[in-house]
Protein backbone atom coordinates (compact mmCIF):
# COMPACT_ATOMS: atom_id res chain seq x y z
CA UNK A 1 0.00 0.00 0.00
CA UNK A 2 2.48 2.58 -1.20
CA UNK A 3 1.55 5.93 -2.65
CA UNK A 4 4.12 7.88 -4.69
CA UNK A 5 3.83 11.61 -5.27
CA UNK A 6 2.88 11.35 -8.91
CA UNK A 7 2.97 15.03 -9.89
CA UNK A 8 6.29 15.77 -8.20
CA UNK A 9 7.93 12.73 -9.81
CA UNK A 10 6.63 13.57 -13.26
CA UNK A 11 7.87 17.15 -12.91
CA UNK A 12 11.33 15.92 -11.88
CA UNK A 13 11.41 13.45 -14.76
CA UNK A 14 10.35 16.17 -17.20
CA UNK A 15 13.07 18.50 -15.87
CA UNK A 16 15.71 15.78 -16.17
CA UNK A 17 14.55 15.08 -19.69
CA UNK A 18 14.66 18.78 -20.59
CA UNK A 19 18.15 19.12 -19.13
CA UNK A 20 19.50 16.15 -21.09
CA UNK A 21 17.70 17.29 -24.24
CA UNK A 22 19.02 20.85 -23.97
CA UNK A 23 22.62 19.86 -23.21
CA UNK A 24 22.70 17.20 -25.94
CA UNK A 25 21.12 19.53 -28.49
CA UNK A 26 23.49 22.38 -27.59
CA UNK A 27 26.63 20.25 -27.96
CA UNK A 28 25.29 18.69 -31.18
CA UNK A 29 24.52 22.13 -32.64
CA UNK A 30 27.91 23.61 -31.69
CA UNK A 31 29.67 20.61 -33.17
CA UNK A 32 27.56 20.62 -36.34
CA UNK A 33 28.10 24.35 -36.82
CA UNK A 34 31.78 24.30 -35.82
CA UNK A 35 33.15 25.15 -39.27
CA UNK A 36 31.13 28.42 -39.28
CA UNK A 37 31.61 29.40 -35.64
CA UNK A 38 35.36 28.83 -35.76
CA UNK A 39 35.41 25.99 -33.24
CA UNK A 40 36.14 23.21 -35.73
CA UNK A 41 39.69 22.40 -34.63
CA UNK A 42 39.35 23.68 -31.05
CA UNK A 43 39.62 20.98 -28.41
CA UNK A 44 36.67 20.60 -26.05
CA UNK A 45 38.96 20.97 -23.04
CA UNK A 46 40.31 24.28 -24.37
CA UNK A 47 36.81 25.76 -24.37
CA UNK A 48 37.11 26.30 -20.62
CA UNK A 49 39.26 29.30 -19.70
CA UNK A 50 40.17 27.86 -16.30
CA UNK A 51 42.87 25.22 -16.08
CA UNK A 52 43.64 22.64 -13.43
CA UNK A 53 43.47 22.90 -10.44
CA UNK A 54 40.74 25.58 -10.59
CA UNK A 55 38.84 23.67 -13.28
CA UNK A 56 38.95 20.59 -11.04
CA UNK A 57 37.51 22.56 -8.12
CA UNK A 58 34.64 23.91 -10.24
CA UNK A 59 33.97 20.45 -11.66
CA UNK A 60 34.07 18.81 -8.23
CA UNK A 61 31.68 21.44 -6.86
CA UNK A 62 29.23 21.02 -9.74
CA UNK A 63 29.38 17.22 -9.51
CA UNK A 64 28.88 17.27 -5.75
CA UNK A 65 25.82 19.49 -6.17
CA UNK A 66 24.46 17.22 -8.90
CA UNK A 67 25.01 14.15 -6.69
CA UNK A 68 23.17 15.74 -3.77
CA UNK A 69 20.26 16.80 -5.99
CA UNK A 70 19.99 13.31 -7.51
CA UNK A 71 19.99 11.69 -4.06
CA UNK A 72 17.27 14.12 -2.97
CA UNK A 73 15.21 13.29 -6.07
CA UNK A 74 15.57 9.56 -5.43
CA UNK A 75 14.64 9.88 -1.75
CA UNK A 76 11.57 11.98 -2.55
CA UNK A 77 10.51 9.50 -5.25
CA UNK A 78 10.24 6.65 -2.76
CA UNK A 79 6.57 5.99 -2.13
CA UNK A 80 5.14 6.21 1.38
CA UNK A 81 2.50 4.34 3.35
CA UNK A 82 -0.23 6.19 5.25
CA UNK A 83 1.06 6.48 8.82
CA UNK A 84 -0.76 5.34 11.92
CA UNK A 85 -2.41 7.85 14.25
CA UNK A 86 -3.17 7.92 17.96
CA UNK A 87 -6.73 9.15 18.37
CA UNK A 88 -7.47 11.11 21.52
CA UNK A 89 -11.01 11.02 22.89
CA UNK A 90 -12.08 13.50 25.53
CA UNK A 91 -15.07 12.94 27.79
CA UNK A 92 -18.09 15.24 27.62
CA UNK A 93 -17.19 17.13 30.83
CA UNK A 94 -13.53 17.40 29.85
CA UNK A 95 -12.18 15.38 32.79
CA UNK A 96 -11.39 12.14 31.05
CA UNK A 97 -9.08 11.41 28.13
CA UNK A 98 -8.59 8.11 26.37
CA UNK A 99 -6.42 7.22 23.44
CA UNK A 100 -6.83 4.66 20.71
CA UNK A 101 -3.96 3.63 18.49
CA UNK A 102 -5.33 3.32 14.97
CA UNK A 103 -2.86 0.52 14.24
CA UNK A 104 -4.46 -1.59 16.98
CA UNK A 105 -7.91 -1.19 15.42
CA UNK A 106 -6.61 -1.91 11.92
CA UNK A 107 -4.69 -5.02 13.03
CA UNK A 108 -7.77 -6.35 14.79
CA UNK A 109 -9.81 -5.69 11.64
CA UNK A 110 -7.20 -7.44 9.49
CA UNK A 111 -7.31 -10.54 11.69
CA UNK A 112 -11.09 -10.55 11.69
CA UNK A 113 -11.16 -10.24 7.90
CA UNK A 114 -8.58 -12.96 7.31
CA UNK A 115 -10.51 -15.36 9.53
CA UNK A 116 -13.39 -15.33 7.03
CA UNK A 117 -13.45 -17.79 4.13
CA UNK A 118 -13.83 -15.02 1.55
CA UNK A 119 -10.82 -12.89 2.48
CA UNK A 120 -7.29 -14.15 1.95
CA UNK A 121 -5.22 -11.07 2.88
CA UNK A 122 -6.30 -7.79 4.45
CA UNK A 123 -4.07 -4.71 4.63
CA UNK A 124 -5.68 -1.83 6.53
CA UNK A 125 -4.40 1.59 7.57
CA UNK A 126 -6.41 4.20 9.46
CA UNK A 127 -5.33 7.80 9.31
CA UNK A 128 -6.95 11.20 9.82
CA UNK A 129 -8.35 12.48 13.14
CA UNK A 130 -10.44 10.93 15.93
CA UNK A 131 -13.70 12.49 14.68
CA UNK A 132 -12.79 12.17 10.98
CA UNK A 133 -10.82 8.96 10.49
CA UNK A 134 -9.69 8.00 6.98
CA UNK A 135 -9.59 4.40 5.81
CA UNK A 136 -7.01 2.96 3.42
CA UNK A 137 -7.62 -0.73 2.81
CA UNK A 138 -6.77 -3.49 0.40
CA UNK A 139 -8.63 -6.77 0.61
CA UNK A 140 -7.45 -9.76 -1.38
CA UNK A 141 -10.41 -12.08 -1.91
CA UNK A 142 -10.17 -15.72 -2.81
CA UNK A 143 -10.91 -16.33 -6.48
CA UNK A 144 -12.83 -19.53 -5.70
CA UNK A 145 -15.34 -17.68 -3.51
CA UNK A 146 -18.22 -15.60 -4.90
CA UNK A 147 -16.83 -12.09 -5.45
CA UNK A 148 -20.04 -10.35 -4.41
CA UNK A 149 -19.99 -12.21 -1.07
CA UNK A 150 -16.49 -11.02 -0.30
CA UNK A 151 -17.15 -7.45 -1.42
CA UNK A 152 -20.42 -7.37 0.51
CA UNK A 153 -18.64 -8.66 3.63
CA UNK A 154 -16.09 -5.86 3.38
CA UNK A 155 -18.65 -3.11 2.71
CA UNK A 156 -21.51 -4.19 4.99
CA UNK A 157 -19.72 -5.90 7.88
CA UNK A 158 -16.02 -5.19 8.25
CA UNK A 159 -16.06 -1.46 7.60
CA UNK A 160 -19.10 -0.74 9.81
CA UNK A 161 -17.45 -2.77 12.60
CA UNK A 162 -14.33 -0.64 12.32
CA UNK A 163 -16.44 2.51 12.48
CA UNK A 164 -18.14 1.14 15.57
CA UNK A 165 -14.78 0.46 17.20
CA UNK A 166 -13.58 3.97 16.42
CA UNK A 167 -16.85 5.60 17.42
CA UNK A 168 -16.94 7.64 14.21
CA UNK A 169 -17.76 7.13 10.55
CA UNK A 170 -14.89 7.26 8.12
CA UNK A 171 -14.55 10.71 6.54
CA UNK A 172 -12.91 9.08 3.52
CA UNK A 173 -12.72 5.48 2.38
CA UNK A 174 -10.12 4.21 -0.07
CA UNK A 175 -10.77 0.52 -0.66
CA UNK A 176 -9.07 -1.75 -3.17
CA UNK A 177 -10.46 -5.23 -3.91
CA UNK A 178 -7.97 -7.71 -5.27
CA UNK A 179 -8.40 -11.37 -6.20
CA UNK A 180 -6.00 -14.22 -6.16
CA UNK A 181 -6.23 -17.98 -6.45
CA UNK A 182 -6.61 -19.91 -3.24
CA UNK A 183 -3.23 -20.89 -1.81
CA UNK A 184 -2.86 -24.62 -1.31
CA UNK A 185 -2.29 -25.65 2.30
CA UNK A 186 0.31 -28.11 3.64
CA UNK A 187 0.33 -31.42 1.82
CA UNK A 188 -1.79 -34.13 3.43
CA UNK A 189 0.54 -36.82 2.11
CA UNK A 190 1.39 -39.52 4.61
CA UNK A 191 5.00 -40.66 4.77
CA UNK A 192 5.75 -44.13 6.07
CA UNK A 193 8.97 -44.43 8.02
CA UNK B 1 -11.17 13.86 -2.22
CA UNK B 2 -7.68 12.98 -3.40
CA UNK B 3 -7.63 9.49 -4.88
CA UNK B 4 -5.28 6.91 -3.42
CA UNK B 5 -5.77 3.78 -5.55
CA UNK B 6 -7.22 4.92 -8.88
CA UNK B 7 -4.25 6.97 -10.04
CA UNK B 8 -2.12 6.90 -13.13
CA UNK B 9 1.43 5.60 -13.20
CA UNK B 10 3.86 7.88 -11.35
CA UNK B 11 6.82 6.74 -13.51
CA UNK B 12 8.75 5.83 -10.36
CA UNK B 13 10.80 3.09 -12.04
CA UNK B 14 11.84 5.35 -14.94
CA UNK B 15 12.79 8.19 -12.61
CA UNK B 16 14.75 5.99 -10.21
CA UNK B 17 16.64 4.14 -12.95
CA UNK B 18 17.56 7.43 -14.67
CA UNK B 19 18.71 8.88 -11.35
CA UNK B 20 20.78 5.79 -10.54
CA UNK B 21 22.62 5.98 -13.88
CA UNK B 22 23.26 9.71 -13.53
CA UNK B 23 24.26 9.26 -9.89
CA UNK B 24 26.78 6.60 -10.91
CA UNK B 25 28.31 8.91 -13.50
CA UNK B 26 28.39 11.95 -11.22
CA UNK B 27 29.80 10.05 -8.23
CA UNK B 28 32.53 8.41 -10.30
CA UNK B 29 33.47 11.74 -11.87
CA UNK B 30 33.48 13.42 -8.46
CA UNK B 31 35.82 10.77 -7.04
CA UNK B 32 38.16 11.17 -10.02
CA UNK B 33 38.21 14.98 -9.58
CA UNK B 34 38.88 14.72 -5.87
CA UNK B 35 41.75 12.27 -6.43
CA UNK B 36 43.21 14.64 -9.03
CA UNK B 37 42.94 17.63 -6.66
CA UNK B 38 44.41 15.69 -3.76
CA UNK B 39 47.29 13.89 -5.46
CA UNK B 40 47.94 16.19 -8.41
CA UNK B 41 47.59 13.40 -10.95
CA UNK B 42 44.70 11.52 -12.52
CA UNK B 43 43.96 7.98 -11.29
CA UNK B 44 45.72 5.38 -13.40
CA UNK B 45 42.48 3.62 -14.36
CA UNK B 46 41.20 6.67 -16.29
CA UNK B 47 44.38 8.08 -17.86
CA UNK B 48 43.83 6.13 -21.08
CA UNK B 49 40.26 7.46 -21.43
CA UNK B 50 41.33 11.01 -20.53
CA UNK B 51 44.24 10.97 -22.98
CA UNK B 52 41.86 10.15 -25.83
CA UNK B 53 39.14 12.51 -24.57
CA UNK B 54 41.36 15.59 -24.20
CA UNK B 55 42.18 15.60 -27.92
CA UNK B 56 38.54 15.57 -29.07
CA UNK B 57 37.76 18.62 -31.21
CA UNK B 58 34.38 20.20 -31.85
CA UNK B 59 34.32 18.99 -35.49
CA UNK B 60 33.96 15.34 -34.58
CA UNK B 61 31.22 13.02 -35.89
CA UNK B 62 31.37 10.82 -32.80
CA UNK B 63 30.73 13.87 -30.64
CA UNK B 64 27.68 14.76 -32.71
CA UNK B 65 26.40 11.17 -32.48
CA UNK B 66 26.79 11.04 -28.69
CA UNK B 67 25.21 14.47 -28.25
CA UNK B 68 22.25 13.56 -30.46
CA UNK B 69 21.85 10.30 -28.52
CA UNK B 70 21.74 12.19 -25.23
CA UNK B 71 19.22 14.65 -26.68
CA UNK B 72 16.99 11.81 -27.90
CA UNK B 73 17.18 10.14 -24.49
CA UNK B 74 16.17 13.42 -22.88
CA UNK B 75 13.26 13.77 -25.31
CA UNK B 76 12.08 10.25 -24.50
CA UNK B 77 12.18 10.98 -20.78
CA UNK B 78 10.26 14.22 -21.36
CA UNK B 79 7.59 12.40 -23.36
CA UNK B 80 7.32 9.64 -20.74
CA UNK B 81 6.83 12.30 -18.07
CA UNK B 82 4.07 14.05 -20.02
CA UNK B 83 2.14 11.08 -21.41
CA UNK B 84 -0.41 9.96 -18.81
CA UNK B 85 0.11 6.38 -17.70
CA UNK B 86 -2.55 3.75 -17.42
CA UNK B 87 -4.71 3.06 -14.42
CA UNK B 88 -3.97 -0.21 -12.67
CA UNK B 89 -7.45 -0.39 -11.14
CA UNK B 90 -11.08 -0.39 -12.30
CA UNK B 91 -13.75 1.63 -10.49
CA UNK B 92 -16.59 -0.15 -8.69
CA UNK B 93 -20.11 1.22 -8.89
CA UNK B 94 -19.99 2.44 -5.25
CA UNK B 95 -17.13 4.77 -6.06
CA UNK B 96 -18.22 8.34 -5.39
CA UNK B 97 -15.99 11.38 -5.09
CA UNK B 98 -18.92 13.41 -3.64
CA UNK B 99 -19.41 10.90 -0.84
CA UNK B 100 -15.64 10.64 -0.25
CA UNK B 101 -15.58 6.94 -1.12
CA UNK B 102 -13.08 5.34 -3.46
CA UNK B 103 -13.90 1.75 -4.37
CA UNK B 104 -11.71 0.00 -6.93
CA UNK B 105 -10.85 -3.48 -8.13
CA UNK B 106 -7.26 -4.28 -9.00
CA UNK B 107 -6.77 -5.06 -12.71
CA UNK B 108 -4.29 -7.78 -11.84
CA UNK B 109 -6.86 -9.31 -9.49
CA UNK B 110 -9.53 -9.24 -12.20
CA UNK B 111 -7.10 -11.00 -14.54
CA UNK B 112 -6.42 -13.59 -11.82
CA UNK B 113 -10.16 -14.15 -11.50
CA UNK B 114 -10.50 -14.56 -15.25
CA UNK B 115 -7.59 -17.00 -15.34
CA UNK B 116 -9.07 -19.05 -12.50
CA UNK B 117 -12.47 -19.21 -14.18
CA UNK B 118 -11.01 -20.02 -17.61
CA UNK B 119 -8.83 -22.83 -16.26
CA UNK B 120 -11.84 -24.35 -14.51
CA UNK B 121 -13.61 -24.76 -17.83
CA UNK B 122 -13.64 -28.30 -19.18
CA UNK B 123 -11.01 -28.88 -21.83
CA UNK B 124 -8.80 -25.91 -20.94
CA UNK B 125 -5.16 -26.73 -20.24
CA UNK B 126 -4.05 -23.24 -19.35
CA UNK B 127 -5.09 -19.62 -19.72
CA UNK B 128 -3.36 -16.28 -20.04
CA UNK B 129 -5.61 -13.23 -19.61
CA UNK B 130 -4.68 -9.67 -20.54
CA UNK B 131 -6.78 -6.77 -19.27
CA UNK B 132 -6.49 -3.44 -21.08
CA UNK B 133 -8.99 -0.81 -20.07
CA UNK B 134 -12.45 -2.26 -20.63
CA UNK B 135 -11.32 -5.23 -22.75
CA UNK B 136 -10.16 -8.54 -21.40
CA UNK B 137 -8.52 -10.92 -23.82
CA UNK B 138 -8.03 -14.50 -22.70
CA UNK B 139 -5.69 -16.83 -24.55
CA UNK B 140 -6.33 -20.47 -23.67
CA UNK B 141 -4.69 -23.60 -24.85
CA UNK B 142 -6.43 -26.92 -25.06
CA UNK B 143 -5.61 -30.41 -26.26
CA UNK B 144 -8.94 -30.49 -28.12
CA UNK B 145 -8.77 -29.92 -31.85
CA UNK B 146 -12.21 -28.34 -32.15
CA UNK B 147 -11.71 -25.11 -30.23
CA UNK B 148 -14.90 -23.14 -30.96
CA UNK B 149 -16.93 -24.78 -28.16
CA UNK B 150 -14.08 -24.27 -25.73
CA UNK B 151 -13.83 -20.59 -26.67
CA UNK B 152 -17.55 -20.06 -26.20
CA UNK B 153 -17.57 -21.82 -22.83
CA UNK B 154 -14.60 -19.84 -21.54
CA UNK B 155 -16.10 -16.59 -22.81
CA UNK B 156 -19.43 -17.30 -21.13
CA UNK B 157 -17.86 -18.41 -17.82
CA UNK B 158 -15.46 -15.50 -17.55
CA UNK B 159 -18.08 -12.94 -18.60
CA UNK B 160 -20.50 -14.32 -16.01
CA UNK B 161 -17.87 -14.16 -13.27
CA UNK B 162 -16.92 -10.58 -14.10
CA UNK B 163 -20.54 -9.50 -14.42
CA UNK B 164 -21.07 -10.57 -10.80
CA UNK B 165 -18.62 -7.87 -9.70
CA UNK B 166 -20.27 -4.45 -9.34
CA UNK B 167 -17.92 -2.63 -11.71
CA UNK B 168 -18.68 0.91 -12.80
CA UNK B 169 -17.96 -0.03 -16.42
CA UNK B 170 -18.53 -3.47 -17.86
CA UNK B 171 -15.60 -5.42 -19.26
CA UNK B 172 -15.85 -7.05 -22.67
CA UNK B 173 -14.30 -10.52 -22.82
CA UNK B 174 -12.75 -12.07 -25.93
CA UNK B 175 -11.20 -15.50 -26.09
CA UNK B 176 -8.73 -17.15 -28.39
CA UNK B 177 -8.22 -20.88 -28.02
CA UNK B 178 -5.17 -22.68 -29.37
CA UNK B 179 -4.70 -26.41 -29.67
CA UNK B 180 -1.61 -27.54 -27.84
CA UNK B 181 -0.67 -31.05 -26.81
CA UNK B 182 -3.12 -33.91 -27.12
CA UNK B 183 -3.15 -36.35 -30.04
Amino acid sequence: MWKPNSIRQRVMLALLGLLLMASGAAVAWLSWDSTRNGLAQTRLIDTFSAQMPELGIYLAGALALMTIILIFVMMSALPKKPGKRTFIYRSGNGTGVSTVDSRTVSMAAEEAAESTPEVDIADIRINGAAKNPVLYARFTLRADARPIDGIGLVRDVLIPQMEQALGAQFAEKHVNIDFQPKKSGPSARTTLT
Amino acid sequence: MSRFWHVRSARTATLLSTCIVLLGISTTSLVICLIRLDSGSWPSWVTGFLDSAKNIVWANNNLIAVAVGVAILGLLLFIVALVPGKHSTALLEWDSVDEQEEWVADNRGLANLARYEAERTDGVGGASPTLRGKRLHVSVFTPVHETSDISQSVQANVQKKLSAIPLAHSIRVSVKATTRGGQ
